[in-house]
């Protein structure tokens, strides 16, 4: 409802809820994810020993699969908060309007999810991926399940379709290189949308789009790395990736604090100051808690913590419960990555404010 | 191109008795409650003794460059060129609510159903009524709008921008000329006969 105050109307603005939310930080896990899925590959070969490759292999496969299962459910919950979610799936010669961000971000989220999936199946079936037992491969075992007269049907034409489709390798990297970018692209459009519209300062187009890509791909790193490290143990890449992390959480914080400085400093700005005044009050819970404490500050502390305790004892060397501690703490800071990556797609949806009508 | 139609509103004639929001829903049958085509604002201005209460009626602005025609994914949302009126085409709607977000006014409304609804200048009556209407410079006997038949202080027009100027003050119409909507609106008149109140279009948004 309006509330009328002195010399303005505020306009009503409760248009998206929690499944928007919801579908721009999955949007921004799975360009995340990939983006790490791709970088573990590629740095595959420099690795100083088995369990270390075996373990950015796992990083890379864990990645093209939570890329697909990301935008899979965003895409759901997208579908979700239409009114009319049936139309939405004839986009192909429905959405004609090329210059809106909602018609740009579905086309780079359909050509993105079609490359995703197609690389997906070309990581994990095919005939040498036969017998694979690593903790990723739980795929397989699932559909292995899924059996027509004791054969596993659903796993033989996906082994099969891969061993048709599959490229060679040089090809491969090349187009899970292309695929990095595009999940870039999809982070970036979720910001894009929102700051293409000009009615509310907190959707703004200098900040919001580094500020969605380094929590994109800050939250997809979290959601990929954690995998390993709760079904394979810690290795040094679970530790390296966390220190990328740190960099990104760092770049982060710097970007939301200048904007939260930016926002505040426009003291002539009714809409501006009525959103410094939500992030203090009804949203200084998921804001100042949930982003900044439990999503930023938490995960660089413990981060920090645990990065000076590897100082001090060697990995290889740890005892048992040493090593659980640290896994542990690894996929608690992850989790509270991800936590935060949700807030910030929930305070910048719910406390965003429009511009009020101001009567002269 | 047609000529362009829109309204015309003078505050010193509303008296905030929310006939026209009443009017407009009754003859659109939409929902009690949230969806409100036209809405009756009271906005107060300065303190006293020099304190102020401008009543304000809004609804779709039919601006002459809508935002919520840029953002719509389908083109369901289109300013017609035949009469300038904006209309929603609901077979098209998706009900992302975009458009919700891009228009400054709170013009588009969302039903149970979830599809956008607004104003379209009586085109026709009903949700989403109208996008294929004749244009309203060509119908015999072009439907008056609700709010307009029902406005007892006879506040707002509608019709033709070119005949609503005869209705305005030389202020309103200065005021029109900057203005990015289909609607004129009279400057309100204080006691002591100074122009002392105006809607503002809000100024986009620059980061």
């Amino acid at each position: 409802m309006l509330a009328a105050e002195s010399g303005v109307i505020w306009v009503p603005r409760v248009h998206w809820g929690l499944f928007i939310a919801t579908y721009l930080f999955l949007g921004g896990v799975s360009g995340g994810s990939y983006v790490t899925s791709v970088s573990a590959q590629l740095i595959r070969g420099r690795a100083s020993s088995d369990v270390e490759w075996q373990s950015r292999d796992e990083t890379s496969r864990w990645g093209s699969l939570l890329s697909v299962v990301a935008i899979g459910v965003g895409t759901g919950a997208l579908l979700y908060h239409l009114g009319a979610p049936l139309r939405a799936l004839t986009f192909a010669w429905n959405f004609t309007n090329y210059g809106s961000w909602l018609v740009i971000g579905t086309w780079l989220i359909v050509i993105f999810s079609t490359l995703a999936t197609l690389d997906l199946v070309w990581n994990f079936f095919g005939s040498e991926k036969q017998g694979r037992t690593s903790g990723s491969f739980f795929v397989r075992r699932i559909l292995g399940w899924i059996a027509i007269g004791g054969e596993p049907v659903v796993l033989n034409l996906l082994d099969r379709f891969s061993d048709i489709t599959k490229p060679p390798q040089k090809l491969h990297t090349a187009i899970r290189v292309f695929g990095a970018f595009l999940g870039m692209g999809v982070i970036v459009y979720t910001s894009m949308l929102l700051s293409d519209l000009w009615t509310c300062p907190l959707w703004n187009r200098t900040y919001l789009p580094p500020l969605f890509l380094m929590s994109g791909i800050s939250t997809g790193l979290a959601a990929t790395v954690a995998m390993p490290a709760i079904f394979d143990g810690l290795t040094e890449t679970v530790h390296q990736y966390s220190l990328a992390d740190d960099a990104l959480i760092v770049v982060e914080l710097g970007i939301l604090l200048a904007f939260y400085n930016f926002l505040q400093g426009r003291t002539g700005c009714m809409a501006s100051q009525a959103t410094v005044d939500s992030l203090n009050s009804v949203f200084s819970m998921p804001f100042w808690v949930g982003v900044v404490g439990l999503g930023l500050l938490t995960p660089l502390a413990m981060s920090l913590v645990m990065t000076g305790a590897s100082a001090l004892f060697d990995l290889d060397e740890r005892s048992h419960t040493w090593h659980q501690i640290f896994r542990a703490g690894y996929v608690l800071k992850y989790s509270l990555v991800l936590v935060g990556g949700f807030f910030l797609r929930y305070v910048i949806i719910f406390a965003a404010v429009k511009l009020p009508l101001t009567v002269a | 191109m047609g000529e362009q139609w829109g309204f015309y509103f003078d505050p010193n004639s509303c008296m905030g008795c929310n006939a026209c929001a009443i009017a407009c829903k009754n003859r659109h049958g939409t929902e009690a409650g949230h969806v409100d085509w036209r809405r009756v604002e009271t906005v107060s201005t300065g303190e006293f003794p020099d304190y102020q209460e401008t009543n304000v009626s809004l609804s779709c602005m039919h601006c002459e460059d809508p935002p919520c025609v840029d953002v719509c994914p389908t083109n369901a949302i289109e300013k017609r060129e035949s009469d300038g009126i904006v209309t929603i085409d609901r077979d098209e709607c998706i009900g992302c609510r975009y458009c919700g977000w891009a228009c400054p006014y709170g013009a588009p409304q969302y039903g149970e159903e979830g599809l956008m609804q607004k104003c379209n200048l009586c085109l026709d009556k009903g949700p989403g009524a109208g996008a294929d209407a004749e244009s309203k410079n060509t119908q015999e006997d072009p439907l008056e709008p609700a709010c307009v038949d029902e406005c007892v202080g006879e506040a707002l027009h509608a019709g033709p921008i070119g005949e609503l100027m005869d209705l305005a003050s030389e202020a309103a119409a200065r005021k029109f000329e900057q203005n990015p909507t289909s609607v004129i609106v009279e400057p309100q008149t204080g006691e002591e006969g100074q122009a002392a109140a105006n809607v503002e279009t809000p100024i986009p948004y620059q980061g």
